[in-house]
């Protein structure tokens, strides 16, 4: 007796031609393709039906389409233009004076300190009693004595404050809350944050902008 | 700037910002692919580019309101599709046959606008005037499909689209795509045969 042949159907074969037949399954219709003529003459008329459909010509629309189209469309307007920012060249370029007078006024407004630092400095040298280690001495103690004022100053306005005596009554006041009490307003401090940021994300992050007058309803 | 070797997605997003050169770029992207669906469908040269014209109008007018997560092709070939079947629709409706319309061309006359211009280089003459004969007896048949097996045809093999954006395109579920691809290609081959028979 003969074993009976099982073709494999058209739409298996279509798809070994289009080549979207699955890889196994490929594998195993090219093979009996290449095993029987009544398969591979379908599969060669498949091909020269699909290579004669992709080579249609594309039918043109008449000359002047595109003109024809565009009479008749509205072309989006430009979003208004930001005014752009000068790169960092042209903005320093526009500092440099242009003429004369320009340059005569930057000079003497670089150059007033310039010449009013060295005057005074010529003037402390050429004094007889000025020498290195007392200018030393000198400076060392006023910087101390800013840095003194400072900190003192500092300390006062941090102890003086209402605030800080809000911190510190808020702290004796904890001290004094049974642990437990404590632990259940923290408990629900914490559900309530997180209820709130769920609300908050849900109504004002995710919804579009013109449903957020909803908000009160929505959890 | 080169548009042509922008994507569909940056072109559109300039037209959004009211550049004329892109929108006259998806134009000429667009022109003959959507026109040669149409006329597929409608089977009429005047009308085809009536409603060829009326697609890309729709679109480029609606160009703002384009969602970028979803194809620019897909979106124009699913208004040029909906468009030509609401015209076959109406005709239908009309009681006017596709060809009795005054500027319907017979199947054979369409037909005719099937010519390939170049002879393949390992093709002789003979070779030639069988693709030429198969060529236009396919156009003929084609002519004679359901509307939507046409679309599927056409945009899988003219336009090689892939399965899940004829879906898109048509509105039908995947497996609907590939069962009018299949009943389609049955439908040509059994025309062929046939017309080869006679």
């Amino acid at each position: 007796m003969s074993e009976a042949i099982h073709h494999p159907e058209s739409a298996r074969l279509e798809a070994l031609v289009d080549g979207t037949l699955p890889g196994g399954d490929g594998a195993v219709v090219a093979a009996h393709v290449r095993a029987c003529a009544r398969c591979g003459a379908e599969v060669d008329e498949l091909r020269s039906l699909f290579s004669a459909l992709a080579d249609l010509p594309h039918a043109a629309p008449r000359t002047g389409f595109a003109d024809r189209v565009m009479a008749n469309v509205r072309v989006a307007e430009a979003p208004a233009a930001t005014p752009a920012k000068a790169p960092l060249g042209d903005r320093l370029r526009a500092l440099v004076p242009g003429r004369r007078l320009g340059w005569s006024l930057a000079a003497a407004v670089a150059g007033f300190p310039a010449v009013a630092t060295a005057a005074a400095l010529v003037w402390i040298a050429t004094q007889p009693n000025v020498t290195a280690q007392a200018l030393w001495i000198y400076a060392s103690q006023q910087v101390a004595a800013t840095a003194a004022v400072a900190w003192a100053w500092t300390v006062e306005a941090a102890t003086a404050t209402r605030l800080a005596g809000w911190v510190a009554a808020a702290g004796r006041g904890l001290a004094a809350v049974d642990p437990g009490q404590l632990g259940i307003a923290a408990a629900a401090f914490a559900v309530l944050s997180v209820v709130s940021a769920v609300v908050l994300y849900k109504n004002l992050i995710r919804t579009p902008t013109r449903e957020r007058h909803h908000v009160s309803y929505c959890f | 700037m080169d548009l042509a070797a922008l994507s569909d997605r940056d072109v559109v997003a300039r037209a959004a910002q009211g550049h004329e050169r892109a929108y006259r770029e998806l134009i000429g992207r667009y022109e003959r692919p959507v026109f040669s669906l149409i006329y597929r469908l409608v089977r009429d040269r005047e009308l085809a580019e009536d409603l060829a014209q009326e697609t890309f109008i729709k679109v480029l007018n609606a160009i703002d309101r384009y969602d970028a997560s979803y194809k620019f092709s897909s979106w124009i070939f699913k208004i040029a599709n909906n468009t030509a079947i609401d015209s076959l629709r109406k005709k239908t409706l009309d009681t006017v046959s596709l060809d009795g319309s005054p500027h319907a061309r017979s199947v054979a006359e369409a037909a005719e606008g099937w010519s390939p211009t170049a002879v393949a280089r390992d093709e002789n003459p003979q070779e030639y005037v069988e693709r030429l004969e198969l060529g236009s007896a396919l156009d003929r048949a084609l002519a004679e499909l359901r509307p939507e097996y046409r679309t599927a045809i056409v945009l899988w093999h003219m336009e090689d689209r892939p399965y899940e954006e004829i879906a898109d395109i048509m509105d039908v579920p995947l497996g609907t795509v590939k069962t009018y691809i299949h009943r389609a290609r049955k439908e040509l081959r059994e025309r062929l045969a046939q017309e080869a028979e006679d």
